[in-house]
């Protein structure tokens, strides 16, 4: 997929032609301090908001994680996968994949921050869409829960492996699952590497790259 | 310290009541509705001086009867000028009252912009007609006047008061009380039918009364016969009276601030006379009211006390 | 217990609050002192009851009810309707603003004075009720539907949620519980309110007429009536705040 576009708020300039390449299929992790326009990114490939120039590739069917679970409050786990329009066999096989079947009758308000995350994480991958975007799901999560979830995206990464763009501001989070690295700095990708998976809080040479061009 | 505080609350407290006590109104209280009733102690408002024992109140019509039904019969006026069917249900079956006379005979007059005159009764089917206080001595007169002439399809609208005249969609026929009929003139609304006339009776119908406390009557024979004479003269001097001088008796004589609906360019001698107003003393008139009293009975269920003669006051106050 | 799940757990407080008003009501009847100005309690409870077995007391009840239910039914339409159209364009509720303005400030019982000359009796309080209810449900539907999370919007957008969908599975259940609550209140009070034009309007075959014909003879029947009038409107707002509150909660 290759996006080239411009974006303005008002008076603020957040991108002006950048250019960015996400290859198929895999997690590429999108970090960059606050402001710097990383949920923008996000929002222009899911068509939450207009912007100028193009993006090449499918964009018409995402499943998008955000910061917040974002699932009904009056619909049950169930009916929250039926609500984005995916069927009974689906939905199934989505719960099953993320260990979850055990919700399915239950309401939002009855899980935890984390089990309602799963279910997050259940919808947005439940019709198997060729793009899926998360905008730092497990920023608000302790360290054990994070872990776990974690372990659960790569769960369902594995099960149909889809186009990831993962944004967060974890480098430890980015370094344990993402298979490109780009650090964006006013506007611009600063850094952009291929990189291998590593056990999460692992220090590597990648770690420090990264840092570097963050801190720079 | 404090305790010289409380000693003298205490008796400053008890100063304040009997003073209070001391200067407690012992006047006779004379109470009479706005309106025609009013008119029928014009005189007696005129002369008052204030200081001569009796004090007068002229009050909303609305609120009339309350004046004679409070448990503590001291609160109770001695005297009251109420509408007859009100006085005999609320005092006609105990002995605190008597009746003294009847101080109006009837000021209702049925008004349309069409200007025929109605003499037959049956002029009214099939119509709807805007009756003042049809729950009260209007309807139940008009209600009485239709039911004996056997016109039953007639569709009664109760009005309040002189300013509905010409609201009410459909309604063609008004029954309204003067001094509010003249008014009506300038709205282009004339006199059609005399509902006294109707009625049946040459003397109209006993439509307000005299009533006094049975005490006051005992205690004071010479206050009560003088009284009822400048009521009877009271009617006679309303013939030469101005709507001016009449309408400065009673607003003199309100409280509360409440303001006469009376207007003195209405008080024309021709509006007066057919207020109704003169006096008939309790026992010329006590036939008359027990049929008054029989035939709005029938009509309306909420009229159940029939007085026995002792509600009578049968003095005679002409000897 | 029954009472206890029907009015919730400060059912005690509630009828200690009942019990006090009944306390003032018969001190100040003693002290009053007269019957024509405040009759007495048990004379009122009296009739309060035997009102119900009254036939003409069912038959205006049923005409008062429709009044407020003709009013309430007009006013919700058209609140619905003007509140999703101020919602989708920025500019109708602009143009539309000064028009509520003028529809909130307007002294609606002085107003039927008017109607009443280009109507009738038995219309005339359903158009009052109407003026007062509308600008209450409008506001209330267009903060219901503003009050639509926009993240869950957003959701839907990025899952590409078709708008039926959207409004059957989120608008409506977001809004309905509030609108529920509002449409309560609105009920009560339009049965306030219609009874009142009734008495103003002496509206043929009413509550308010039969409060009009207690006045002259019957005060206790007054205050029943007045009663029955309250209990009415509690008892309606009750209701539906009840239902709206079993709504906002998701069943376990």
């Amino acid at each position: 997929m290759k996006l080239c576009i411009t974006k303005r708020y008002r008076e603020k300039c957040v991108f002006d032609g950048f250019a960015l390449e996400i290859p198929d299929g895999e997690v590429t992790c999108i970090l960059g301090a606050s402001g710097v326009g990383k949920t923008t990114l996000l929002h222009c490939l899911a068509g939450l908001t207009p912007f100028e120039g193009e993006i090449d590739g499918k964009t018409e069917n995402v499943g998008f994680v955000f910061q917040e679970p974002r699932l009904l409050p009056f619909l049950t786990v169930e009916e929250n996968l039926t609500y984005v329009g995916a069927n009974e066999d689906e939905i199934r096989t989505a719960l099953e994949t993320l260990e979850i079947s055990a919700y399915a009758k239950r309401y939002p308000d009855t899980l935890s921050g984390g089990e309602q995350q799963r279910v997050a994480l259940a919808r947005a991958i439940v019709k198997k869409p060729p793009l899926l975007l998360l905008d730092e799901p497990f920023s608000s999560l302790d360290l054990p829960l994070k872990l776990r979830l974690l372990s659960a995206f790569k769960t369902l990464y594995q099960s149909y492996t889809p186009t990831v763009v993962f944004v967060t501001h974890d480098i430890d989070e980015a370094l344990s699952i993402g298979q490109r690295i780009v650090v964006l700095k006013d506007g611009k990708a600063v850094y952009s590497a291929r990189v291998t998976p590593c056990t999460y809080g692992e220090n590597t040479t990648e770690k420090q790259s990264v840092l570097q061009a963050i801190t720079q | 310290m404090k305790k010289l505080a409380c000693i003298i609350a205490g008796f400053t407290l008890c100063s304040a009541c009997g003073f209070v006590a001391c200067t407690k109104n012992t006047d006779i209280t004379v109470y009479a509705p706005d309106g025609a009733p009013a008119l029928a102690l014009a005189k007696l408002l005129k002369d008052d001086t204030k200081d001569d024992g009796v004090t007068y109140r002229i009050v909303n019509p609305q609120t009339v009867t309350t004046m004679v039904t409070y448990k503590d019969e001291n609160k109770n006026a001695d005297l009251c000028v109420l509408p007859l069917t009100d006085a005999t249900q609320y005092l006609g079956d105990k002995d605190d009252y008597k009746l003294l006379g009847v101080v109006t005979h009837g000021n209702l007059y049925i008004i349309s912009q069409d200007q025929t005159q109605v003499t037959d009764v049956s002029a009214f089917s099939g119509e709807e007609i805007g009756v003042l206080q049809l729950q009260k001595t209007p309807g139940q007169v008009f209600k009485s006047i239709l039911q004996k002439n056997g016109v039953a399809d007639v569709t009664l609208t109760n009005i309040t008061g002189g300013g509905e005249v010409g609201a009410l969609s459909n309604v063609k026929y008004y029954v309204l009380a003067e001094p509010a009929v003249t008014a009506q003139k300038g709205k282009g609304f004339h006199i059609v039918g005399n509902v006294q006339t109707l009625y049946g009776g040459e003397n109209g119908f006993p439509q307000a009364v005299l009533v006094a406390k049975s005490s006051v009557i005992e205690e004071n024979p010479a206050f009560i016969k003088e009284f009822v004479r400048d009521v009877q003269s009271s009617a006679t001097w309303l013939a030469t009276a101005t709507g001016e001088e009449i309408v400065s008796a009673v607003s003199s004589h309100t409280e509360n601030g409440y303001q006469t609906t009376l207007k003195a360019q209405l008080l024309q001698p021709q509006t007066l006379a057919r207020c109704g107003v003169y006096f008939t003393q309790a026992k010329d008139a006590k036939t008359e009211i027990e049929g008054f009293l029989q035939d709005v009975s029938a009509i309306d269920e909420h009229i159940t006390v029939i007085p026995n003669d002792g509600f009578y006051c049968l003095t005679d106050f002409n000897a | 217990m029954l009472l206890k799940k029907l009015l919730g757990k400060h059912i005690l407080l509630m009828i200690g609050g009942v019990a006090l008003l009944t306390a003032v009501w018969i001190v100040a009847y003693f002290c009053v002192g007269n019957d024509l100005l405040l009759p007495s309690f048990g004379e009122t409870v009296k009739d309060f009851f035997l009102l119900w077995i009254d036939g003409a007391f069912w038959s205006a009840l049923g005409v008062t009810l429709l009044r407020v239910l003709s009013a309430f039914v007009l006013s919700f339409a058209l609140a619905v309707l003007t509140a999703v159209l101020s919602y989708l364009y920025p500019s109708f509720r602009a143009f539309f603003a000064p028009i509520l303005a003028v529809l909130r400030s307007m002294p609606v019982l002085a107003v039927l004075l008017i109607i009443l000359v280009w109507t009738n009796d038995g219309v005339a309080p359903v158009i009052v009720a109407f003026l007062s209810l509308y600008p209450i449900l409008y506001t209330q539907t267009l903060t219901a539907i503003c009050g639509v999370d926009n993240k869950l919007l957003q959701m839907s957008k990025a899952y590409r949620v078709p708008m039926s969908v959207q409004i059957t599975k989120l608008y409506i259940p977001t809004v309905a519980p509030a609108l529920i609550k509002a449409c309560g209140l609105a009920l009560g009070f339009g049965v306030k309110l219609t009874v009142s034009a009734e008495v103003l309007a002496r509206s043929k075959h009413s509550l308010g007429v039969l409060m009009q014909d207690a006045r002259g003879f019957d005060l206790p029947q007054l205050f029943a009536l007045v009663i029955v009038a309250c209990v009415l409107g509690f008892v309606i707002e009750y209701a539906f705040v009840c239902v709206a509150e079993r709504m906002q909660r998701g069943k376990k």
